[in-house]
Formats: C-alpha cells, sequence, structure tokens
C-alpha cells in the first residue's frame, strides 16, 4: 500500500506502467504525422504492433473522404469475340437488410479495388473472374475492370442533389488483364 | 517536487482503485454488438472471403502488404479447407456468448481477440475503423477485470457467501485496464478530428456533403438538414467539433453526460444516413466507460423500478 491506497504492489505498479507507457508509444507513433523519424521508428513498432495485432488507423472519411461515387463492372472477353459482363454487388439496387449485411463486399468492391494503392491485388481478382466464366470450347481471353461514375463537386461550384444519385456520366477502364491457359490450371 | 507530483498524478489517474461495474456493463453491451457483427457482416459472403478459395488468397496479402513481419494469425494454423475455416468462425460466436455472460471471463475474452485479430489479418481489406476499435478493445479488455461482476463467474466465485453483492456491487479495484480503454477512445476521436481539420474538404466544409452524395454509402433519407449548404456546412464543422469534444471535454466531469450525448446524436445521425453497420455502436457502447459507477447503480435501481411498474401493471390488466 502507498499513499494513495493502492491495492497493487510498487513492482506491479512499475511493471503495468511500461506496458501503458509502451502501448501508447506504438498508437503515438502509428497515429501522428509522416516525418523522418516516424520512418525510422515504425519500422520497430510496426512489427510488434502487427504481431499483437494492435495496428490502428483513424481516418474515417479523412483526411479528404472520397469524391467519387461510382459502381465497377468487369467485361469478360470470350475466344469467339463475344462479351459477358460482371457486375460486382451493387449497394444502390440493394434492400435495405441486403445492404447491411453485404457491407464487407461494398468495402472490398469500392473502398478497395479501384484505387491505385490495392493495384497489386487485381490480377489475382481478374483471374478469378476469368475462372468464374471458364468454358473449355470459349474460353475467357481478356477481363476488363471498369466503373461508371461521377465526381462530386464542391458544393461551391455544382451542389450534387441529395437523395437522387446521378447516373454514372464517366466511363473508366482501370484495368485490363490477359487471360493465359495457365490461369485454369 | 514535481517529479513526485507527477507520480502522484500517474498512480491516481491509472491506479486509483473504482468499482468494475461500468466496465463490466461495458463488456456486456459490447459483447452484444460485437455478437451481432461476426452473425451479420461476414457469413453471408464468408467463403468469397474466408473460404478455402477466396476472392484474394491470402498470400497475396502476406506478399504485398504484410511482408516479413509476423502477424498474429490463427487461420494460417488451420488446414485450408471450408471445414475449419466454418468451424473457427462457430467456435468465435460460443467464444463470444461466453463473454457476455462472463463465464471464464478472461480466457473468453482472450480467446475472441485472437481470432478476430486472425480475421482482420486474414483479409485486412475488409476491415474498417470500427473493427479496429473492437479489435483494441478484445486486447485491452482481456487484462482487465471485466469479469469482476455482473458475470456467471462472479457467481460461482461467491455462491457459497453473499452472491448478490459479488454480482452487483463489486469491490473497487485498479482500474488502468478501463483507463487504457478511455485513452484509446480519446485518441482515436482526436485524431480523425485533426486529420479532418487539416483537410481543405472538411476544413471548408464540404466533408459531410461529399459524403452524403456516395450512393454505396446511401441508407435512409434525412430530409432538409442535408439539401441545403448552410446546414451542410454546419454539420460537417459540428461533426469535428463534437469528435473533438469527445476526445477532450469528456474528461471534464460536468460536461462528460452532455458530450456523451451529442455524441450518441452524432452516431446515431450518422448510423441513420450512411450505411457503416455496427461502427457507429461499436464507439458508442464505449461511452458506458465514462459513466461513474455510482450513477451505473442508480440507473440499474430505476430500470428495476421501472421493470416492476411494467410488472405489476401487467398482472393488473390480466387481472
Amino acid at each position: 500500500m502507498n499513499s494513495l491506497s493502492v491495492p497493487m504492489s510498487r513492482r506491479d505498479q512499475i511493471l503495468i506502467s511500461i506496458f501503458i507507457a509502451t502501448y501508447f508509444f506504438c498508437v503515438g507513433i502509428n497515429i501522428c504525422g509522416n516525418c523522418p523519424l516516424k520512418t525510422y521508428v515504425r519500422q520497430f513498432t510496426q512489427s510488434i504492433e502487427l504481431f499483437c495485432g494492435i495496428e490502428q488507423s483513424w481516418n474515417m472519411f479523412c483526411p479528404n473522404p472520397r469524391d467519387y461515387s461510382f459502381h465497377p463492372y468487369a467485361i469478360i472477353t470470350f475466344q469467339d469475340g463475344s462479351t459477358a459482363l460482371y457486375e460486382f454487388p451493387r449497394p444502390d439496387k440493394m434492400n435495405q437488410l441486403e445492404e447491411t449485411l453485404r457491407e464487407r463486399v461494398r468495402k472490398a468492391f469500392y473502398d478497395n479495388m479501384p484505387w491505385d494503392d490495392y493495384s497489386v491485388f487485381r490480377p489475382t481478382l481478374a483471374r478469378h473472374i476469368a475462372r468464374c466464366f471458364a468454358n473449355p470450347k470459349n474460353p475467357p481471353t481478356q477481363v476488363s475492370m471498369c466503373y461508371n461514375g461521377y465526381r462530386v463537386t464542391l458544393m461551391e461550384n455544382k451542389m450534387v442533389p441529395y437523395g437522387r444519385p446521378m447516373r454514372g456520366a464517366e466511363r473508366k477502364t482501370f484495368f485490363v488483364y490477359q487471360v493465359s491457359p495457365e490461369d485454369f490450371k | 517536487m514535481i517529479m513526485h507530483d507527477l507520480i502522484i498524478a500517474w498512480q491516481n489517474f491509472w491506479f486509483k482503485p473504482q468499482s468494475p461495474l461500468s466496465l463490466c456493463v461495458f463488456r456486456i453491451v459490447f459483447g452484444l454488438v460485437f455478437l451481432t457483427q461476426i452473425l451479420s457482416q461476414y457469413w453471408l459472403d464468408f467463403s468469397v472471403f474466408f473460404g478455402a478459395h477466396p476472392f484474394i488468397p491470402h498470400e497475396d496479402f502476406v506478399a504485398f502488404w504484410t511482408r516479413k513481419n509476423i502477424t498474429l494469425n490463427l487461420f494460417e494454423l488451420l488446414p485450408t479447407d471450408d471445414f475449419w475455416h466454418t468451424a473457427f468462425f462457430i467456435v468465435l460466436g460460443i467464444l463470444t456468448v461466453m463473454m457476455i455472460i462472463g463465464f471464464c471471463t478472461r480466457f473468453s475474452i482472450i480467446l475472441v481477440f485472437l481470432s478476430f485479430a486472425s480475421i482482420c489479418h486474414q483479409y485486412p481489406f475488409l476491415m474498417n475503423a470500427g473493427d479496429n476499435m473492437q479489435r483494441l478493445v478484445l486486447f485491452l479488455l482481456s487484462f482487465s477485470g471485466a469479469g469482476d461482476c455482473l458475470s456467471v463467474d462472479s457467481y460461482l466465485k461467491n455462491k457459497n457467501g453473499d452472491w448478490r453483492k459479488a454480482v452487483f456491487d463489486p469491490p473497487p479495484c485498479p482500474a488502468w485496464a478501463t483507463r487504457m480503454l478511455q485513452v484509446q477512445l480519446a485518441i482515436a476521436y482526436i485524431s480523425t478530428a485533426l486529420l479532418k481539420i487539416n483537410s481543405p474538404i472538411w476544413f471548408y466544409g464540404n466533408g459531410c456533403y461529399i459524403a452524403t452524395r456516395l450512393s454505396d454509402f446511401a441508407k435512409f433519407r434525412v430530409p432538409v438538414i442535408f439539401d441545403h449548404r448552410i446546414s451542410l456546412y454546419f454539420m460537417t464543422w459540428l461533426t469535428i467539433f463534437v469528435e473533438f469534444a469527445a476526445g477532450t471535454l469528456i474528461w471534464i466531469k460536468e460536461l462528460r453526460y452532455w458530450v456523451i450525448l451529442v455524441g450518441v446524436c452524432l452516431h446515431i445521425g450518422i448510423d441513420w444516413a450512411m450505411n457503416i453497420p455496427i461502427f457507429e455502436f461499436a464507439f458508442m457502447s464505449m461511452y458506458i466507460l465514462f459513466i461513474d459507477s455510482e450513477d451505473m447503480k442508480k440507473l440499474g435501481h430505476w430500470l428495476k423500478l421501472l421493470s416492476k411498474c411494467f410488472y405489476i401493471k401487467k398482472a393488473y390488466v390480466s387481472g
């Protein structure tokens, strides 16, 4: 017992204090702004965070929220020149319950797939789509991943109406994958 | 002298004994939120992300994301088989129920944390900030005395004695784990508020406008507020202010419940307008940690009276 009537031994207090300080040091390094010191220290703290499962990020709709509303799809071209359309699940076409239950699908295909930070995963995804359309007599030869959408302009320029989403006026092909026979093995 | 004062302040903040009642109520509410999450968010598209042949194999994440770092992932110990992966989720559900009722509490919380961290690391790009918070809560809860009351454990430990006192009115204990959870929540709010205030989109008042124009997030319609510029500017700056307040002013005892009230309004508003299931409830549940144990007891007393009134009324109506 000490002067504060803390029912804990001094040794325990010291050990727990070290744990608290280490934890919040890792958190602090993780969330502070980018600088050379952070880059250097983070090489060590990131390993600890991933090993302990305490990595974190709090960029919820920030620093800048995505200013592009869109829906992604894939066009599969077959050997005979015919094409097929695969539309990724669209939350705007789902009822409320389905939209809630399939939020993770939205996360994967809207928040991640089309953006450059995640471009390394696109070939794997394209291969997966090609396999879903596998046909030995007329195999897929190309998978094009595209989206239709519109940019949400700032209010000062032109206000996009609320609750009545505009039709996707822009079309962009963000990835083209040439399918090879090895992809079906 | 200053050093001595700092040590006393440190001890006072982290180790001063407090009733674990709020923490145990939090364990139950958070457990229910977490159970809803694992039941509603993963099972419909389970095989797409966690089956034997997922959209993006785990090896790709290892190659491009975690690289040489060792991650906490129990899936790597399981055979790559739909049966084992499904069984993993079922066991996680059972462990979560154990955590809620407080049976083998510490053991179940540790296993729930290990399992959820594995899910987060198996397919990391499915996770949002709400998942981050839940994973961190589980990590910190595993060090706490979250099973000290309102639990099967506390009943079993005292069933031959005064179990009612042990279950509903436990003795105080050092609250450092509760404090860590509180500080973690404050860090999340301050961090996101700082990021927003450094963004020209949020700073000049366009944040809420842009977020509500993304068709993939749209949920229930909010009349008037999101149709006009002035209200959209106001909502954007109010969001930043509430997030700052929830990380800072919440520590001032006189303002605490007001901050919690506006925080709850903010989260309910976001949940109403945008499709981000569970996220808001995970954050809101953490406000329980800031409720004083005496107030929690009063709340429990009122609820008890309310249920008695309801029971008497029901008995009267049924004759």
